[in-house]
């Protein structure tokens, strides 16, 4: 189709749909009455309210607190011990196990337990991002590594390299896209489990915002923090997409390399 | 009435003059290769012919109608095959069949004979990947063959395949012509290829793409290519077209 | 290229890092590590003063209870009937939409924004918003599910289509194939082991989505059993459903995995 490259026709397919959602909503709002349901109009207004009145930047701070310091913390253990588990055999034979099923595991299950455990505060929960964004990391640099082309390292072997300069030469940029993928995947768990937990760790955070409107049926309210997270899905993404670019340049997206 | 004719036909890719003026007949049953260098739009003539691009000037007529989309008594051989993976050798085989209606029983009943004249007998119900470059284009050829076509397309069929095979298959193909008589439209680079399998070569030159000579290849069938190739006649034709690719491109290069 | 070929390519990235155990021998590496992992956790309960803390020991033993009662066979099946029935709605949804996507191009730089988007974002925030629009039933849990499962689908159905090789839809042409036929030998064929690969990424989303449903509404279900037990500090009863779902999700996950194997081991070569 020649008209999908023509990019003002691409906007008007994009804007016409989006304005075709309001729309349904809107009268969907009609229907079942605003109260309920929440117009499009009503969203804005809450969305006003909360931002003037700081309620939302008072809830969204602590959120990206808990996220930050999670995901760092599961990106500077993740990483090492994912490189660590593809370079040495017998440690990822053993390791596999384990790592495959708590990758596969739905995570968001055990939050109620942990916070049982460990308690409501902030430290449980940067706990509980970083348990959702490890395995993924580990699991994807262990990849990157072990996809290491084997004549690189074989032609490291024949020019008497050290093990310090293949890490530095081959392996580590080697298995970067890979580890960008883990970090990257890890990033939407650890939005996950960081809404999640606020959920029920009751006293901060944008998932705790959400769940105090929605209790109060007030679902124009309740969908500006969903917002905010949609936002921060999207920048989030966008930003390691573009870290991706900018340092692996010779691999596609998905680092085949 | 020639079988295929090519009438004035013009292609241009963007700034590139792909094809300019071309024109050609091919005569029932005849086997005619078009021989050029990289580049000089034989792929490109072929595919207009098959109906697969259209042409930008001029025409083409196929059994005195013109060609505007693929025809059912025309099919392609592939230089990279092009077998679906996820199917047998029988399968592939039927593929045309079955697009006529036939189920997948029927299909596999119809091609067997043509299984057999590639001489693949046996390796029906394997799958491509556990094949090699030479079985699968025999199944390519197979695939060509079993809906019973009158015209054959060949773009460079035996271009992916190492020299021992190519040659084999050129021995293939050869028996294969003199069972069926197909019309053929070969293209190929390999002057010698050319010499083998055809009744008439079409030398083409590239920038713009254009038939330069056509050359009556005088050999008697059935033709048994290793003797054919110790000939003095066949060294002769070998060097009078040797002569002809390389002059165009000696006359590009001294303008530039 | 479009944030949907993007994720597609991140998944495919992931395919090659999560592997089954082949041989024998790697079975036997893996079972030493898990067993290593439950010897690990049963030491680490023994010597914890955290008296919230439970050791395998005694979550096997509440699981024998839970099965005894019943009510750990009553909670499942509620969980997988939502499951069940999410995971289908959402995957059909998703496959349709994806064949669009796929086949059309302007259909996908059209919604490449907003299926992109709602990739990104963690879907958990919805839920709640969910169960005041749709109730505390089973319906709102379906439809959960459904939605956590059409995206993945969605996304790798079209990678699926957009991976069939130019040279395979010349040569239906060549033969005068119709499309309906071409969807039919080349399009579906090619595009399948991509849709298990949805499939597979879907039921780890889904299985995230009932149970933080089940936690929502909290009436029944996995989900539901894990927050009632847990609330009242019955650790090891709480933990028995955490378990069922980790093989669950493992198992599928895993047989998944190999039917995409089996798939993309054919079209080697392609």
């Amino acid at each position: 189709m020649a008209r999908a490259d023509d990019p003002r026709v691409v906007w008007a397919v994009r804007i016409g749909f989006a304005v075709l959602v309001l729309i349904v909503w809107q009268a969907a709002a009609a229907w079942f009455g605003a109260n309920f349901v929440a117009s499009p109009g009503g969203m804005v207004t809450s969305a006003i309210a909360l931002v003037r009145s700081g309620e939302l930047l008072r809830y969204l701070l602590p959120t990206l607190g808990v996220l930050s310091a999670g995901f760092a913390i599961g990106v500077v253990v993740g990483v090492p011990a994912g490189l660590a588990i593809g370079r040495w055999q017998r440690l990822y034979w053993l390791s596999e196990g384990p790592i495959n099923l708590f990758y596969t595991t739905p995570m968001a299950a055990v939050i109620p337990v942990i916070l049982v455990i460990l308690g409501f505060g902030a430290s449980t929960k940067i706990f509980i991002v970083f348990v959702f964004v490890v395995f993924s990391v580990i699991i994807n640099s262990a990849a990157g590594i072990r996809n290491v082309d084997g004549d690189l390292l074989e032609l490291a072997r024949s020019y008497g390299s050290s093990e310090l300069s293949r890490w530095r030469e081959i392996l580590v940029p080697s298995a970067l896209p890979f580890v960008l993928t883990g970090i990257r995947i890890g990033i939407g768990r650890a939005l996950i489990g960081a809404v999640v937990a606020e959920f029920y760790a009751g006293i901060d955070g944008v998932g705790y915002l959400i769940i105090q409107y929605s209790n109060r049926f007030n679902v124009a309210a309740a969908l500006v923090p969903v917002a905010v997270l949609v936002a921060l899905g999207v920048g989030s993404t966008t930003l390691l997409k573009w870290l991706h670019r900018r340092l692996t340049p010779w691999a596609d997206q998905a680092g085949t390399g | 009435m020639p079988q295929i004719r090519v009438d004035d036909v013009e292609k241009r890719f963007g700034e590139v003059q792909a094809l300019s003026r071309v024109n050609l007949d091919v005569e029932r049953n005849e086997f005619v290769s078009i021989l050029g260098p990289s580049g000089c739009g034989k792929t490109t003539l072929l595919r207009i012919v098959a109906g697969l691009i259209p042409a930008d000037g001029g025409t083409v007529y196929v059994d005195d109608e013109p060609v505007t989309a693929p025809r059912r008594n025309m099919t392609l051989v592939f230089q990279n095959f092009r077998l679906l993976p996820w199917q047998t050798v029988e399968d592939n085989v039927g593929y045309g069949v079955r697009l006529r209606g036939a189920s997948k029983k029927e299909a596999r009943q119809q091609v067997g004979p043509y299984i057999k004249m590639v001489g693949l007998e046996g390796f029906e119900t394997a799958y491509p990947y556990q094949l090699s470059g030479g079985m699968q284009q025999r199944v390519g050829l197979a695939r060509a063959l079993a809906i019973d076509p009158q015209i054959l397309l060949m773009d460079e069929p035996f271009g992916a395949l190492d020299a021992q095979t190519r040659e084999i298959m050129q021995e293939e193909l050869l028996r294969i012509w003199n069972a069926t008589h197909k019309t053929v439209a070969f293209v190929t680079h390999s002057i010698d290829e050319a010499l083998v399998l055809s009744d008439r070569v079409l030398v083409m030159a590239a920038r713009p793409g254009r038939i330069i000579e056509t050359i009556a290849v005088p050999f008697d069938r059935p033709r048994d290519p290793a003797h054919l190739r110790a000939q003095p006649q066949f060294t002769e034709l070998r060097m009078r077209m040797w002569e002809l690719l390389r002059g165009p491109e000696q006359a590009e290069a001294a303008s530039g | 290229m479009t944030g949907i070929a993007d994720e597609a390519q991140v998944a495919a990235h992931e395919r090659r890092a999560t592997r089954l155990p082949a041989r024998a021998s790697e079975r036997l590496w893996w079972a030493a590590g898990l067993l290593l992992v439950v010897l690990f956790w049963q030491l680490y309960a023994a010597i914890s003063s955290n008296s919230l803390i439970v050791g395998p020991w005694e979550v096997a033993r509440a699981t024998v209870d839970l099965i005894s009662t019943g009510e750990l066979w009553e909670y499942a099946q509620s969980s997988a009937i939502s499951m069940t029935f999410g995971m289908l709605a959402g995957s059909l949804a998703g496959l349709l939409i994806g064949l669009l996507v796929g086949r059309f191009r302007l259909v996908e730089v059209a919604l490449d924004p907003y299926i992109s988007a709602a990739y990104a974002t963690p879907l958990v925030a919805i839920i709640p918003v969910l169960i005041v629009l749709l109730g505390f039933g089973l319906t709102s849990k379906i439809v959960i599910v459904a939605i956590f499962v059409f995206f993945p689908v969605a996304i790798n159905t079209a990678a699926g289509v957009h991976s069939v090789p130019r040279d395979l839809t010349e040569l239906a042409r060549s033969f005068c194939s119709t499309e309906l036929q071409a969807w039919r030998d080349i399009v579906v064929p090619a595009a399948l082991p991509f849709i298990v690969t949805g499939l597979r990424l879907a039921v780890g989303r889904g299985l995230i989505g009932v149970v933080v449903a089940e936690f929502e509404t909290a009436v029944t279900g996995l989900g539901y059993l894990i927050l009632s037990k847990s609330r009242r500090f019955l650790m090891a009863e709480s933990l028995v459903p955490v378990v069922v779902l980790m093989l669950v999700g493992f198992l599928l996950y895993g047989g998944l995995k190999r039917v995409e194997n089996r798939m993309l081991a054919r079209r080697r070569g392609l």
